[in-house]
């Protein structure tokens, strides 16, 4: 028996000419890998800035104006798209890097830590750079469903009997009255009867911006006013409107 | 070629790897000092019969010969080759729906005195009775538990060379044979009270 499979197979590979599948055909798939697990880990690092985003511009303070409960409020609010996506490509560099050649060397715990920790580590430098906003623009332009997201959270303030209102500056007629178009598509007019409280009047045309005040005669009296900064970005066609500033 | 049969047996693995994929000639002595080992290592872990097992290990010669230009040089080229013979065989399993049968009587004796010396369990159990149906208390392990076993105690192999071949972390490997140790002597008790 000895030797006999041995020579076999070595006849076998003289008479069929058969040669090693060449080295780069095995570098290519590690290359492939490693630069898939670096495209993982710098879309998580995406998801991660706008989940920074997302958070640090909820309205904590104002939690008990949107919703009856601070768990009420956080489940309506947490970016679930984001961090689904940040989930699902957490679990894509761990599968690439497990098809590393020695990513079986690490366990799913560490691979998962390092993977998260990365992914945040990128996301708070984008973060600090001020690329999370227009990433989360850019998307909300983009992507209709995540648009539609952003705006069944921004319905949120469009109760205005409850004294929440949101929506698009469009016209500022005045340091304290301007018009809005909210989420609902309808128009409204805003006064501002103390010009202290309304300091976002003139920086949120053609922005969004929310409202905590109460309905009046004619118009929504205004008694706070705040930049609405993860609401979905207008379209450019929209920002060319009729209305102007009061400047 | 320009060396004699017995210097290019007298080569390590690493340098007739090298060779090879220039000159396939070496790559006969690659095959000729791994055939009885694996031949062996394929029976232990399946024992598929002999003819089976050649057919196998044929199998894996080309595919060890294909993919030369792959192996990692960090690697021990033995634990890689273990690597691919130990997936062909349960790639071999999963086709052909072949399911373990045990170990031939020399093997028996070798893995449990092994399993005794590192686990003093044995004293509950009769030695004879061990000895004589240790295939059957084999062939009720998991897969995943039977392989590390044969790797450790047959094989002869070390954790790093049990996960390189497994590809599985270190802790992972430890933890399987400690099961797996643990988990053999709990069927050898079980089957024992059953008699």
């Amino acid at each position: 028996m000895t030797k006999k499979i041995s020579e076999k197979i070595f006849r076998k590979i003289k008479e069929d000419h058969l040669k090693p599948r060449p080295r780069w055909e095995f570098l290519l798939k590690d290359y492939t890998v490693w630069t898939l697990f670096g495209i993982s880990l710098i879309i998580g690092g995406l998801a991660v800035s706008v989940i920074f985003h997302m958070v640090v511009n909820n309205d904590w303070d104002l939690y008990q104006y949107v919703s009856g409960n601070f768990s009420g409020f956080l489940l309506a609010t947490l970016p679930y798209f984001w961090l689904i996506i940040l989930a699902f490509f957490i679990v894509s560099a761990y599968y690439n890097l497990k098809h590393t050649k020695k990513g079986y060397l690490l366990s799913l715990g560490k691979i998962l830590v390092l993977s998260l920790l990365i992914s945040v580590f990128l996301g708070g430098g984008l973060y600090a750079a001020g690329l999370s906003e227009p990433i989360n623009n850019v998307f909300s332009r983009k992507i209709p469903f995540y648009k539609e997201t952003l705006e069944r959270r921004c319905k949120m303030w469009n109760r205005p009997q409850k004294g929440l209102l949101a929506g698009r500056v469009l016209e500022v007629e005045s340091p304290q009255k301007f018009y809005l178009l909210d989420f609902n598509n309808k128009n409204w007019c805003v006064e501002c009867p103390q010009l202290s409280q309304c300091p976002h009047i003139q920086e949120g045309f053609n922005n969004s911006v929310k409202i905590i005040g109460k309905t009046g005669k004619d118009c929504f009296q205004a008694r706070d006013i705040k930049l609405f900064k993860t609401a979905p970005a207008f379209k450019s066609e929209h920002r060319s409107g009729s209305f102007k500033s009061f400047r | 070629m320009e060396k004699t049969p017995q210097k290019c047996r007298e080569r390590d693995d690493s340098s007739l790897v090298r060779l090879s994929l220039k000159n396939e000639d070496y790559f006969f002595y690659l095959m000729e000092r791994y055939e009885n080992r694996l031949l062996n290592f394929i029976t232990k872990i399946s024992h598929i019969n002999r003819d089976e097992a050649e057919d196998v290990l044929q199998e894996v010669f080309i595919k060890v010969f294909r993919n030369l230009a792959s192996f990692d040089k960090s690697l021990s080229f033995s634990a890689w080759i273990y690597r691919i013979t130990r997936n062909e065989t349960f790639s071999h399993f999963r086709k052909n729906k072949v399911y373990y049968n045990g170990l031939g009587a020399e093997e028996n004796e070798k893995l449990l005195n092994r399993l005794k010396s590192e686990l003093d369990l044995a004293g509950e159990l009769d030695y004879k009775f061990l000895k004589e149906n240790i295939d059957k208390v084999l062939k009720r392990l998991d897969n995943k538990y039977r392989e590390v076993l044969v790797l450790k105690y047959l094989e002869g192999k070390d954790y790093k060379e049990i996960a390189d071949i497994l590809k599985k972390p270190l802790g992972t490997v430890a933890t399987l044979l400690k099961r797996g140790r643990n988990n053999f002597w709990e069927q050898a008790r079980d089957m024992k009270m059953k008699f």
